[in-house]
């Protein structure tokens, strides 16, 4: 008897002492007091010591990343040298991993954790209180250089189901809501109190085929492929409003996507007398690998796998069977070209450049459709070298023409989304990129505009996050050195008056606006960009901490990190 | 009772070490890549391989198990993936809002079910019987997510009236709790035990709004709360309402029962006897 009371006095012990050390867990004080923004200082404080500008550069292009040196090279110019030409070097600057914060609060608040919670930007907000698991709350930021935001106060909010934001934004708790369920498109649109957004669909769905393995190889078995499915069928039946038939395989609000000519009408007729032609008049067998993972490119894998076999067996007589494979083994296999039949994929943009579509599926080194196809390449290539995309469109014309004569796949949809707002919204907007600027949006006659999404955002550090809902929130506070345009793709100076390349697109020089203030009161000059470029880039850097310490955006638009092991 | 107590939660010890061995297991049998799971298929070799070895995916499973167990002995639940923050943390940032909620459904179940089990059993077979137990039946098999949306939607079509409540939320956008310790002028160093006790107090809003004084918070804070307690109170409340309901039709057979109504006592304190 006395044992077993001992057992729980000791067992209620473990317990207590289990509960405590959790409880422990936040007690750990940061090894430097947090810097707590401040008021405005004055502007007309005397001159401080001469400007230090710094850089960082790496010793040789060897380690596998495009860029070669930031380095501060005025107080208002930033230069970026990188080891190979990069037209979308402003289209990759405007995205929000990509902001910039104040040297001072990188080094104050980075070890701390403090900068996930609370950054400190240029923009038009600034965050006021994150209620963990609720809300954040955005006060305007009056000493925002550019246009002033319309409301005082900007709330954050979240909840996973569609139906349950659709119910927030009738009741009239919130002004805005992101991806309404597209069942629910019709009772909006129905509903004079709301106003639906579609969102202009920045991904691709595509049936792609390997070229190294036949009858993939003859390209008029690929071009009668290419014309015996009806795209608009699948999009009309299993795609959401505000989704599309692909015209090219670049979705068309990007510069240069839509260049050249469309992709082939549906005509059964002439896809058999082309397969007849290519030897196969009575069709063959193969395989369709999918992976059955929803995307926004992608909504109902399984269903449009069935109705390809079926369109496929119908236009053609080619007897596919279907094979489900598992997601990760799926993208392997099919990035190495390993996939011996058709694959369903997709890709979405990371940024809203050309070469971030064409480049990543038909360069030189991609071995996906097979054995890459020059003609698409070479003008790729020249593309590639030119920034300006007026200059550069002959060439995409050219890549556009050579990818439907080849037809290493066959683009089949954009995939659409919207947002939904009161009626009363001024402003309101769905950007393809899914960054909506609620500085620009004015509700009624409300000070307060309430947003709604689908999640909580991780944190507030976005060189260090690729969630849409966490970059979305960091974009109304952190400001980069371009921005995209509102409700659109092409990109527009911000923090930069301008970046002008050289003649080879290797150097990238940029003029910083000057008198632009942070939210903390300090002034925005060369080395807060450097800096908050740098310890993104440098893995070794001791202040490349961030959420996870992966800087993905860091590491995948430019290539690799420097210094990572 | 104490006894009862400690031995539910000294039983619910191997239940728990049961969950961990099943989730661990799970977490691993499922296929796929947990790094492009997680960061995306577009997350570079370089930045998988850092993502691996951050979470020791690269070490056996055996030892995986190991460091897994020996870190929630010790109350260290590990960092959450999406968040990268200490679960514990997590856990117990959410807990004020979990403790509310769950009290006040047990509140709301306790008391609506024992009415409604009492009044089943005195007008035993009746319609209002069988209804109630019906409807009991119903509650007990419904699941809890179902109700909430349905009961989010039945409120809606009371928009603009007095009885319209909130599908979602703590507060009312725009609505702010300030925390007990502002009030009163306390300062405590975030990081700090003491700034940690605080905040978890201060996220209980019923118990903050009412040490403050802030009643339009209250007000608020029960208005979010009324819809999912309802929702979350329903199993809890069928199964007491069928409990009284058999054990007061279990006691009205006892003699001592039957005596004391052959003596003529009142009905209404045989029932309050029986209770």
């Amino acid at each position: 008897m006395k044992s077993s009371k001992l057992f729980i006095v000791l067992s209620l012990v473990v317990m207590a002492s289990m509960l405590l050390s959790a409880c422990a867990q936040p007690t750990a004080a940061p090894t430097e007091a947090p810097v707590a923004p401040e008021e405005p200082v004055a502007t007309d404080e005397p001159a401080g010591p001469p400007f230090e500008g710094m850089s960082l550069a790496a010793p040789d292009c060897e380690y596998g990343g495009l860029i070669k040196e930031i380095a501060a090279v005025d107080e208002f110019t930033v230069k970026f040298s990188l080891c190979a030409p990069d037209p979308a070097f402003l289209s990759k600057a405007a995205f929000s991993p990509f902001g910039i914060q104040p040297k001072e609060w990188l080094e104050s608040a980075m070890e701390s954790r403090e900068i996930l919670e609370k950054p400190i930007g240029t923009g038009p907000y600034m965050v006021e209180s994150w209620n963990r698991g609720d809300s954040i709350v955005f006060k305007r930021f009056d000493g925002y250089w550019g246009e002033p935001a319309k409301t005082d106060t900007l709330i954050f909010k979240w909840v996973p189901e569609g139906a349950a934001r659709l119910l927030e934004l009738q009741s009239g708790t919130v002004d805005g809501i992101d991806n309404p369920t597209p069942d629910d498109f019709e009772t909006i649109m129905n509903d004079s109190n709301l106003q639906l957004k579609n969102r202009e669909a920045l991904n691709i769905f595509y049936i792609g085929m390997t070229n190294t393995y036949p009858p993939f190889d003859n390209q008029k078995v690929r071009q009668a492929i290419g014309m015996a499915i009806d795209r608009q069928r699948i999009v009309d039946n299993f795609y959401t409003e505000g989704s599309g038939v692909a015209s090219h395989f670049t979705p068309c609000s990007i510069p240069n996507a839509c260049v050249g000519e469309d992709w082939y009408e549906f005509d059964p007729v002439a896809a058999k007398a082309l397969l007849t032609e290519a030897g196969f008049p009575d069709g063959f067998k193969s395989t369709l690998f999918y992976r059955d993972v929803v995307r926004g490119y992608l909504p109902e894998p399984g269903v449009v796998a069935t109705d390809i076999q079926a369109q496929l067996k119908e236009n053609l007589n080619i007897d596919l069977e279907i094979t489900v494979m598992e997601s990760g083994a799926f993208i392997d296999d099919s990035s190495q070209g390993r996939l011996n039949g058709f694959h369903l994929l997709g890709w979405g943009a990371d940024y809203p450049h050309v070469t971030n579509f064409l480049d990543y599926h038909f360069g030189k080194s991609q071995a996906q459709f097979g054995t890459p196809y020059e003609d698409i390449y070479t003008q790729l290539e020249k593309g590639a070298a030119i920034a300006d995309p007026k200059e550069a469109e002959q060439y995409y014309i050219a890549a556009n023409n050579a990818i439907k004569s080849n037809v290493p796949l066959v683009p089949v949809a954009n995939g659409g989304s919207a947002t939904a707002f009161l009626a009363d919204v001024e402003g309101a907007h769905a950007s393809p990129l899914t960054n909506e600027t609620f500085a620009g949006m004015k509700p009624g006659d409300r000070t307060t505009f309430v947003w709604m999404q689908n999640a909580e955002p991780i944190s507030l550090y976005c060189a260090d996050e690729t969630d849409g809902e966490s970059l979305r929130a960091c974009e109304q506070v952190v400001e980069s050195l371009y921005t995209y345009e509102v409700g659109g793709t092409a990109v527009q100076p911000a923090l930069a008056e301008s970046c002008e390349p050289n003649e080879d697109l290797t150097v990238w020089t940029c003029n910083l606006r000057q008198g632009v203030k942070f939210q903390d009161g300090s002034s925005l000059d060369a080395n807060d960009v450097a800096m908050s470029w740098i310890v993104g880039w440098d893995a070794a850097n001791p202040l490349h901490i961030g959420n996870t310490g992966s800087f993905e955006y860091f590491a995948t638009l430019w290539g690799a990190l420097l210094n990572a092991e | 009772m104490f006894k009862y107590t400690v031995r539910r939660i000294l039983l619910a010890i191997p239940v728990l070490l049961g969950i961990l061995v099943v989730t661990f297991a799970l977490g691993r049998m499922i296929p796929g890549d947990p790094c492009r799971a997680m960061l995306g298929e577009k997350a570079t070799a370089e930045v998988c391989e850092r993502f691996t070895e951050k979470f020791g995916l690269d070490k056996p499973i055996p030892v995986q198990f190991g460091i897994y167990m020996s870190q929630v002995l010790k109350g260290d639940f590990g960092d959450s993936i999406r968040f990268s923050r200490p679960v514990a943390l997590i856990l117990i940032e959410r807990l004020p809002t979990t403790i509310e909620l769950g009290a006040l459904a047990i509140l709301f179940a306790t008391l609506v079910g024992i009415p409604l089990g009492i009044f089943s059993a005195i007008k035993r077979n009746s319609p209002l019987d069988v209804s109630t137990m019906t409807v009991a039946n119903i509650g007990v098999s419904m699941p809890v997510y179902w109700l909430g949306l349905m009961l989010a939607y039945a409120f809606f079509l009371l928009k603009d009236t007095p009885f319209w409540l909130p599908p979602s939320g703590r507060l009312t956008a725009g609505v702010a709790s300030i925390p007990f310790y502002e009030v009163w002028g306390i300062v405590a160093e975030p990081g700090t035990a003491k700034y940690f006790f605080l905040e978890f107090f201060s996220n209980l809003y019923f118990f903050n709004s009412i040490i403050t004084g802030d009643w339009k918070v209250f007000q608020d804070a029960a208005k979010h709360l009324i819809l999912p307690a309802i929702a979350l109170a329903t199993i809890p409340l069928a199964i007491i309402a069928r409990m009284t309901r058999s054990s007061m039709l279990e006691v009205s057979k006892q003699d001592y029962i039957r005596t004391a109504k052959a003596k003529g006592l009142k009905n209404r304190l045989v029932i309050f006897g029986m209770l």
